[in-house]
């Protein structure tokens, strides 16, 4: 009730200060739309989920787009520079750059998203148990999370790959554990806050589950700041990747992934450093990109920051 | 709005800032590091890189080239090559000052050194030092890798205090490889030994140029010089063998001269971009590196002799040579063995050919190619550019080779316990090839043995003529068996030869190494300069 009657105040600001006409019914049955308008208002925004959008769609057509295969060696053409058989150049073993970056983004985008759906549910779900049931449950899996989140995720991350041996499930699995306690700690507070409220109350009054109420009532009301976060975790999720494979225990050659493409270009940094550069590159323009959306994203979540746009 | 733009940019400015800034490194820290050499330059410091750390400094253990490169100027043998030569014609006393042998080469007497100190005042080397050392070898009880090299030893006796006599079991030609001063061959002092008890490993008393001073650990091993060294004072007050792994970095250090000579990079382009450089030369080690795959024979799939062909079928190793390594350093490889030992000899190698590996994978059993287990793999670039070449010539003919990449250390101790299929390793040995005939292709030197070495393909089909050729006298004949033996080695394509590296080195003009390299090569009987009591750094 409450997100309902916010959202359609925020409306009511956003429309007023476009001064378009407002299809009530229409616009709160779909709060997408309420994004999709901040972020119509948001050039970095734009620019984030632009880039996103060619991201996901470059690892989705790798097979087509990247114009040689990126594991095919070509000893007599290494290391080279830019030029148009290769734009982006060659590298150690004289594979294509951009066909690996191509396929990198693969790596990194199944990697990434499959970490932090997997924390997402998990997480979420602790969150909104721990704080809808609160008590005892509450203290345990607070305690939990706080001990996971004590660890920093690299190290968590080299821990589980060096026992458990380097492949992608254990590699996921690593992340995951690492992202659960930000969606935790994000779901848990609006749990308590809303379990209080009259209308879940109400809900209990008439006899509704608790399931229903968690999942009903109290889930939606954390769908935003939950995607600022999920966002934000993929970020992360990407980066801490790069940063195992860059050491040589995340995802093993010649698979390509931008960390390990920057690992074999070390040796390389004094006579051909586009070799760590282009990786590098699109290692940050991809993290860049999701922190945009992610703070866009927030941004439309926040009616302060609605209200005082325009 | 504003704000978040404002530090968006000034993200976007910091890390274009890095960028440049790592680019332009090498001159920053160029000066720096001038500043730094003119600060020691009262103390000649000859500052040396070593890749990994140098743990065991009793050289009847050492076998990383971190060790042999540390305890090469610490420790003497009773002959040595000269200064800057692996020619077996320029033997000359070390220890021993002559020797001769009977007719049948079955007696050799060597005339030990007069005066000879040890270092840190323990005392006189004797004759009696000499026997203990070679008796401590040869006791199998002590665990000497390099125990197996002097089974041909009966006894070593000494006749007063300055001759040692070494009776053999058989004729042997090539005995004075056994008493170099290389492995085995280095003489330890009995007193700091016994004294030392467990920590025998960490002491390093010797009678060489350097002594040990201090050790430390993933920073650096500190030597200082032995003013009583029996050539002379040396001419440098010390050197400090620095632990570092990254080629950029060593490279970085030898350009601004904080490191005096560093390891560099075994790489066609990079040979050929760092020869122009003004402030040092770049040479390579001779003999050089012999770098081949070994295929694990007591293990599927590479018990059947078809798939072994195939693999040997996918790769191209003048490919490798010609393409990677270039051949100003590298050479093509003639035989499994290296080609410029004693005994070495051409063969006719299999490879290059795709289609012959498919039709053997299919007779084997795999029409549809096959995947081999996960193998571990070092990440040192020598090693891993070899496996990652390879793995796209495999996977070309069916053959995925999954890789797990782990510290050298730890791939140095898996391939010891059995633990690839694939072991790609690179060596140098005294250039005499029952050496690493005994080591990779003798069936008692089988890893899991007690006698273990190197032999990690558990290969035993030239163990009799081997045993035969030890005791062979005539030198033809000698060469006719190991002709043999090398012959049955390629025929039963255990060992892949990808190349004879030469290991690129990077040495500032000021150093003046006490021999002259040749043609940008100098002998060495490890990945290092050797350095003697005459090297010295020119102001």
């Amino acid at each position: 009730m409450i997100e309902a009657k916010l959202k359609e105040n925020n409306e009511g600001v956003l429309a007023q200060n476009n001064q378009m006409p407002v299809d009530k019914k229409a616009k709160s049955s779909n709060p997408s739309k309420v994004y999709w308008k901040v972020f119509k208002t948001s050039p970095l925004g734009i620019s984030g989920l632009v880039i996103l959008v060619l991201i996901i769609f470059a690892a989705i057509a790798a097979p087509i787009l990247a114009p040689y295969d990126p594991l095919t060696q070509n000893i007599t053409q290494r290391v080279q520079g830019i030029s148009a058989e290769h734009w982006l150049g060659t590298d150690a073993y004289g594979r294509d750059i951009l066909s690996r970056i191509i396929f990198g983004a693969q790596t990194s985008l199944t990697v990434g998203l499959l970490s932090v759906l997997a924390s997402g549910v998990i997480g979420t779900a602790i969150g909104i148990f721990a704080g809808y049931k609160g008590g005892k449950f509450d203290e345990i899996l607070m305690r939990i999370i706080e001990s996971i989140m004590s660890i920093p995720m690299l190290l968590l991350g080299l821990m589980l790959l060096v026992a458990l041996g380097s492949n992608m499930t254990t590699l996921v699995t690593a992340l995951s554990i690492g992202l659960v306690p930000s969606c935790a700690r994000i779901a848990r507070g609006p749990a308590l806050e809303i379990k209080e409220s009259e209308y879940v109350k109400a809900a209990i009054a008439s006899g509704a589950s608790s399931f229903r109420i968690m999942v009903v009532h109290i889930l939606p009301n954390i769908m935003g700041s939950l995607l600022v976060v999920v966002t934000l975790n993929m970020a992360s999720a990407i980066r801490i990747e790069a940063s195992l494979s860059f050491l040589g225990i995340g995802i093993q050659p010649p698979t390509p992934t931008w960390g390990n493409m920057i690992k074999d270009s070390l040796s390389y940094l004094t006579t051909a450093p586009s070799l760590a550069i282009f990786p590098g590159l699109a290692l940050m323009i991809t993290v860049i990109a999701f922190n945009l959306i992610g703070d866009t994203i927030r941004d439309a979540s926040d009616p302060y920051i609605i209200r005082k746009r325009g | 709005m504003r704000n978040k733009k404002f530090s968006i940019g000034i993200v976007l400015l910091v890390m274009v800032s890095m960028l440049l800034s790592g680019c332009f490194s090498g001159e920053t820290s160029e000066l720096a590091g001038n500043k730094t050499s003119q600060k020691s330059s009262d103390k000649k410091i000859l500052r040396v890189s070593i890749v990994g750390e140098a743990e065991k400094l009793d050289p009847h253990w050492s076998a990383t080239t971190p060790e042999v490169t540390v305890i090469s100027s610490i420790y003497n043998g009773l002959v040595r090559f000269a200064p800057g030569t692996t020619d077996l014609e320029k033997i000359e006393p070390d220890l021993a000052e002559s020797w001769d042998s009977n007719e049948d080469k079955t007696v050799w007497t060597f005339h030990v050194r007069k005066g000879v100190k040890w270092h840190k005042g323990y005392g006189e080397l004797t004759a009696e030092d000499v026997k203990w050392s070679f008796d401590r070898v040869m006791d199998p009880k002590t665990g000497s890798p390099w125990q197996s090299e002097y089974s041909n030893v009966d006894s070593v006796k000494t006749d007063g205090d300055s001759t040692v006599i070494f009776t053999l079991k058989h004729p042997d030609n090539g005995f004075l490889m056994k008493v170099l001063n290389y492995h085995g061959g280095n003489i330890v002092c009995r007193k700091a030994i016994e004294e030392a008890g467990d920590d025998h490993m960490n002491i390093a008393i010797g009678t060489g140029p350097f002594m040990l001073k201090e050790y430390r650990t993933q920073e650096k091993v500190v030597l200082v010089k032995n003013p009583d060294y029996f050539r002379g004072e040396p001419k440098l007050d010390g050197i400090d063998y620095i632990m570092m792994d990254d080629p950029t970095a060593i490279e970085v250090a030898v350009e601004n001269g904080e490191l005096h000579l560093g390891n560099g990079q075994a790489d066609k382009n990079w040979v050929e971009q760092k020869k122009q450089s003004n402030n040092f030369s770049i040479e390579v080690p001779k003999p050089k590196v012999f770098r081949a795959i070994y295929l694990n024979t007591s293990k599927k799939p590479f018990d059947d002799i078809r798939v072994r062909q195939a693999f040997a079928y996918a790769l191209n190793a003048s490919e490798y040579v010609k393409g990677y390594l270039g051949t100003t350093a590298a050479s093509i490889p003639t035989s499994p063995l290296p080609s410029s030992y004693f005994g070495s000899t051409e063969v006719d190698l299999i490879g290059n050919n795709a289609k012959k590996a498919k039709k053997l994978l299919a007779e084997a059993g795999y029409p549809n190619g096959l995947t081999l287990p996960k193998q571990y793999m070092t990440t040192d670039k020598n090693h891993l550019d070899v496996a990652i070449w390879a793995q796209d010539k495999l996977r070309k003919v069916g053959i995925e080779m999954p890789i797990e990449q782990v510290d050298h250390a730890t791939y140095q101790a898996n391939i010891r316990k059995d633990l690839n299929n694939v072991v790609i390793y690179g060596y140098v040995r005294q250039p005499y090839l029952d050496f690493p005939l005994s080591q990779f292709f003798y069936g008692p030197a089988t890893v899991g043995k007690d006698t273990a070495v190197t032999n990690f393909i558990h290969y035993d089909k030239v163990d009799e003529l081997l045993e035969t050729v030890r005791v062979t006298a005539d030198p033809e004949q000698q060469k006719q068996l190991y002709k043999q033996i090398v012959e049955q080695i390629n025929e039963d394509v255990v060992a892949i030869p990808i190349a004879e590296e030469g290991h690129p080195f990077m040495r500032r003009n000021e150093v003046d190494l006490g021999y002259k390299p040749v043609d940008g090569a100098f002998g060495s009987m490890f990945d290092g300069y050797p350095i003697y009591e005459t090297t010295d750094i020119k102001q």
